[in-house]
């Protein structure tokens, strides 16, 4: 009576794609955690997606390198001149 | 902080330095161009120079800069928004399924739900993603998201935010947080995609 039910609840790869993420953040519960986790172990497609995922991830952090934001304006220049005059 | 009340202008640009980069992404995700995005750096530096008597050491510095700088970003995102012409609907847009349908089986075949092909294998995703033309492609990309998708993408995967930290500075619960965070990832993977593709090809 049971295997086909657990056959039921497993997780198909089109609800992978959409839990990729809680799963990232440890946001699931421990039942849909653990759906996951064994559909990655039996699903290479769906190691291969989370990968990119991944992937992409890295490569957003590698954003991360603009230079600063050029000099501050004469206005910021100004207000901090009235801020030496006040404290002397 | 002594120094700013006091008005020191030399370490008053080291830490102008050290904050605008960051800054200015932050301000990036709130309104479209660059050059109004700068005009929020300094619009919240003046007001940090004006209004440091105001802090109290209760909050960090850096926090308080922080909600300056949102604040200041929510302004012109209001306003560019009442100027651009469908710029409202950009926060709206972008509901769809991570991955199109049409990649997976559907009802009737043998394994509805499961990748028809399987998605498409990068190669060497390392070397290829970190080109210029590829950080271009995808700091574009990062730009076409959604409003509040673009905020949060920048904040946690750009900058490195925690998630508590997101929720806090966009005033988000978490579970939209990570729903936010999680159409704008699915989003851009989709893009790279394409990208890597177009670039065998
Ligand atoms: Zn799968």
């Amino acid at each position: 009576m049971t295997a086909p039910r657990e056959h039921v609840e497993e997780i198909s790869c089109q609800e992978f794609v959409e839990l990729v993420t809680d799963y990232f953040e440890g946001a699931l519960g421990p039942r849909t955690q653990n759906r996951v986790e064994e559909h990655l172990v039996m699903c290479h497609y769906c190691e291969t997606y989370a990968e990119q995922i991944r992937a992409t991830m890295r490569a957003l952090r590698a954003l991360d390198d603009e230079p600063p934001a050029g000099e501050p304006s004469p206005a910021i220049l100004a207000a901090l001149r009235r801020r030496r005059e006040d404290s002397r | 902080m002594e120094a700013l009340r006091s008005g020191d202008e030399d370490a008053f640009r080291e830490l102008f330095q050290r904050k605008s980069g960051l800054m200015k992404r932050i301000a990036r995700g709130f309104v479209a161009s660059d050059a109004v995005a700068e005009e929020i750096v300094q619009e919240t530096w003046l007001a940090v120079v004006n209004g440091i008597d105001r802090f109290e050491s209760r909050s960090s510095l850096n926090t308080w800069i922080s909600s300056i700088l949102i604040n200041q970003a929510r302004k012109h995102g209001v306003r560019e928004r009442r100027s651009t012409p469908f710029g409202g609907l950009g926060s709206h847009t972008g509901d769809g399924p991570s991955v199109d349908a049409d990649q997976f089986e559907k009802e009737g075949d043998a394994w509805p739900g499961h990748w028809a092909m399987g998605p498409r294998p990068w190669h060497s995703p390392e070397r290829r993603l970190l080109s210029l033309e590829a950080r271009e492609h995808l700091r574009h990309a990062l730009g076409q998201l959604p409003e509040r998708q673009r905020q949060v993408v920048g904040l946690r995967d750009v900058e490195g935010c925690s998630a508590e930290e997101v929720c806090s500075l966009l005033d988000l619960s978490e579970e939209n947080q990570r729903v936010l965070l999680h159409r704008g990832r699915s989003r851009l993977r989709a893009s790279l995609d394409r990208y890597l593709a177009e670039e065998a090809a």
